[in-house]
């Protein structure tokens, strides 16, 4: 954009205001007199912890240049704790569009009591500032998709021997058939060998002979743990350290009840695939071991694992892929997701998706056009990042099974990352800890807000 | 008929001056995935690898299609006029576009789809030589010829480091006029020429499937029997228990053809636009009322499974499965429908063994 039109072109702002306190702050600036630019559209809503971060993404895709969310100050919500809720979502908002190459600053969120009229038309005068430097939202340069692959080539996951899976395996079967034959399961969930030479399938063996096809190689890269919901009965499930994180996560979130599932914990040095090189979702895994079992299955054999580092101490954060600037890191977003179809397969496949209707079915109120534009695409994978926020497990899932090979997951990794530094949360670690993202704290901090800190 | 041999450098190069004119679908790696995309550099384009990811329906039947728009100062049409051509289509592929041809037209089925019919007229195909074969695909068990289908409108043979195009569709034809290649006698015997069916929509077309290029193969895999045996006889439920619902198969599926129409606003513009839908949606076949005559999953597999192989082979008298694969290697769950096939077939046949014992 030129640097005279830029002058005098006004931003599209879209303000979701509480009603309580910032939307009568408002009120308050109109018939003080004060005056602040037109840029803004107001919205109310009851509570700023009412403002689903998907209205903020879609307002930016439908042709908003910002965003502006405002609410009662921390302590003085009218619903007690909506805001403390909504702070630590608009926090992981603001770093998930940074992650994705989109200006945090054209969301900004603050706090505007309803006597503080004079702040609000400074606020709306601040933000309408920031985002006429920025220029318009989602320009011409959406399409400026760099031509450098981005995947890092330096997997270091070497798999374990073929004797160790023996080893395993052996173990695996004998602990299957005494669970099937006591009685203790009804089902055990485990693999058998493909007959196309794919990689193994998931079996579910209900009786001693089903458990004869049982396998455990080095290409039992499905995760088991979605199908543990459409089971009835107590089933006994072969988990690998990601499929353990996923079956945590359920925990946590009350989808599975803990006495219904047996966890027969296998160590895993991470899967490769058939033509025996690293499946892709294996990269950056945090942990060889299964953070939750009721038998282990170590490479040895054993009954312990040994001398492994436990999933809760290791470091995965990993700051170099935030690390570029702004732009490449929307080309690399834009690179990936040029490639979606919109099939929805990794919300299949992803063990914590599993609403009964995915915002993107549901067509009262049309989230989700059926438009395979990019604007479509941004909306829907920023939305499903925020809903994963916290609660990803790292399992790949989503990447090894996407038809059109969307590698997406460092944005999941990047919140995971975040949110662990702010909130000290890892999702599937710890089923006796409650999430993130939905819990709060009164000293969270307020990092990108309007008068906040700076990040 | 005419054939020109040419190497592969004058080929890409002859594609490239077509691209000024046309647009170009062809196989290309992104990021290490080869696939069917539109090209605007024909140096990109990798012939005889593997089989394509997605299938090359995206030229005649793509994910999302404007069909018309609401304006204020009216209604346009909205529908793609470009001609285009794609090219690198293996014999399978050949197969599912020849099937489209038949499900959506009046004479085979009972309806002719106009949006179809446009965009067919205006597609080229360049159909190869399956060299590789891609891991789970049972293609000669549905009667497809490897190495030689008529059903496009040039068929490249490979022959050591020269590319043979075969012109099938004379009219087609002229599109290689520019092409640096010498004319040579072509591969297909030409006994085949006289009967060979052009896959110009408008053409007669004969009530057998084209496909079958070979009357020695004849497709193994038929399931005959009633349906409504088939619905309660059948444990539907194993095949379908490590199903995951995502519908990658029907994404990747040449001949998957469920379609809804969805309105999309934007910027006071309304497009209607056609849509794939997938019989693995929970949403599929969902009445306004609430009820969904499909509310499992095993019942929407078996829809999937009977489409293919029953309900096709009794409207269009078509099995609608080219045998590629595809929908085996990108399931996350593992499902096959190769096997699930085999399987129903060996559990009529002990039933009607049975029943004939009694």
């Amino acid at each position: 954009m030129d640097e005279k039109l830029k002058d005098n072109w006004c931003p599209t702002i879209v303000a979701f205001l509480c009603n309580w306190c910032s939307y009568a702050g408002a009120d308050l600036a109109g018939t003080s007199r004060l005056q602040y630019p037109p840029s803004i559209r107001i919205i109310r809503v009851p509570c700023s912890g009412r403002i689903n971060p998907q209205y903020i993404i879609r307002a930016l895709v439908d042709g908003a240049d910002g965003v502006l969310v405002s609410g009662c100050h921390p302590g003085d919500c009218h619903y007690l704790t909506g805001n403390m809720y909504a702070r630590r979502r608009f926090v992981v908002l603001k770093r998930l569009l940074d992650i994705c190459g989109f200006e945090p600053e054209r969301v900004q969120f603050t706090w505007v009591s309803a006597s503080e009229g004079g702040r609000f038309a400074q606020v709306v005068e601040s933000i309408t500032d920031t985002v006429r430097k920025l220029g318009p939202a989602l320009p011409g340069d959406m399409t400026a998709v760099s031509e450098s692959n981005n995947r890092s080539e330096s997997v270091t996951s070497v798999s374990l021997t073929d004797f160790d899976y023996r080893v395993q395996e052996s173990k695996i079967r004998m602990l299957s058939e005494e669970l099937l034959s006591s009685g203790k399961v009804d089902v055990v969930l485990g693999f058998r060998e493909d007959t196309d030479d794919g990689a193994p399938v998931p079996l579910f063996a209900r009786t001693r002979e089903d458990l004869q096809k049982l396998v455990w190689n080095r290409h039992c890269w499905r995760n088991l743990s979605p199908y543990l919901k459409q089971l009835n009965g107590k089933a006994a499930i072969i988990a690998k350290p990601c499929d353990s994180r996923a079956i945590v996560n359920l925990l946590v979130e009350n989808q599975l009840s803990r006495e219904n599932i047996v966890i027969i914990g296998v160590e895993c040095n991470g899967m490769l695939d058939l033509n025996d090189m690293p499946i892709r979702g294996c990269e950056g895994c945090p942990s060889k071991v299964p953070p939750v079992y009721d038998h282990a299955v170590a490479s040895d054999g054993g009954n312990e694992f040994m001398g492994l580092p436990s999933p809760a101490d290791q470091d995965n954060s990993n700051d170099t892929r935030t690390m570029r600037s702004v732009h490449e890191r929307r080309a690399r977003f834009l690179r990936e997701i040029d490639k979606c179809i919109l099939c929805y397969t990794c919300r299949q496949a992803c063990p914590g998706c599993y609403c009964a209707a995915c915002f993107t079915d549901r067509k009262m109120t049309n989230w989700h056009q059926a438009d395979a534009d990019l604007g479509e695409k941004i909306a829907f994978h920023l939305t499903r990042a925020m809903h994963l926020a916290g609660r990803c497990v790292s399992c790949g899932a989503c990447e090894n099974v996407c038809p059109s090979g969307v590698n997406l997951k460092y944005i999941y990794d990047g919140i995971n990352d975040f949110i662990n530094d702010q909130y000290g949360y890892r999702a599937g670690i710890d089923p006796e800890v409650p999430p993130a993202m939905s819990s709060y704290s009164t000293t969270d901090r307020e990092i990108g807000f309007l008068g906040g800190e700076r990040p | 008929m005419k054939a020109i041999e040419i190497t592969l450098s004058s080929f890409i190069e002859g594609i490239g001056l077509l691209l000024e004119n046309y647009s170009v679908l062809a196989p290309v790696r992104y990021d290490g995935i080869l696939d069917f995309r539109w090209i605007d550099d024909p140096l990109k384009i990798e012939l005889g690898g593997q089989l394509p990811y997605k299938s090359p329906k995206e030229a005649l039947f793509p994910r999302v299609e404007p069909i018309i728009r609401f304006e204020k100062d009216g209604i346009t049409d909205a529908c793609h006029e470009k001609p285009m051509i794609v090219v690198g289509v293996k014999p399978c592929d050949i197969a599912s576009i020849n099937m489209l041809d038949i499900i959506f037209s009046e004479k085979n089925n009972k309806f002719d789809d106009p949006f179809y019919k446009r965009r067919r007229k205006n597609l080229i195909t360049i159909g190869i030589e399956c060299t590789q074969k891609s891991r789970g695909c049972f293609c000669e068990e549905l009667g497809i010829d490897r190495s030689f289908s008529d059903g496009c409108d040039a068929f490249i043979s490979v022959n050591g480091d020269k590319l043979i195009i075969n012109i099938l569709n004379p009219e087609a034809g002229s599109v290689f006029s520019g092409f640096d290649g010498r004319p040579v006698e072509s591969m297909a015997s030409a006994s085949k020429e006289d009967d060979h069916i052009r896959p110009d929509f408008a053409e007669d077309r004969p009530s057998t499937p084209q496909y079958s290029t070979d009357p020695d193969h004849d497709a193994k895999l038929d399931i005959s029997a009633d349906e409504r045996d088939l619905f309660d006889s059948i444990p539907w439920n194993i095949y379908s228990e490590s199903c995951l619902g995502c519908g990658t198969c029907t994404y990747v599926c040449p001949t998957c053809h469920c379609f809804e129409f969805r309105d999309v606003e934007k910027d006071g513009v309304v497009t209607r636009n056609r849509c794939w839908d997938s019989c693995m949606y929970p949403k599929f076949t969902l009445h306004a009322s609430g009820h969904n005559p499909r509310p499992t999953q095993k019942e929407r597999f078996r829809q999937r499974v009977l489409h293919k192989y029953l309900y096709l082979k009794r409207n269009c008298s078509i099995i609608a499965c080219t045998g590629c694969g595809r929908c085996i290697r990108s399931c996350p769950g593992g499902v096959n429908i190769h096997r699930t096939v085999k399987d129903i077939i060996s559990r009529i046949e002990a039933q009607d063994r049975k029943g004939a014992v009694e």
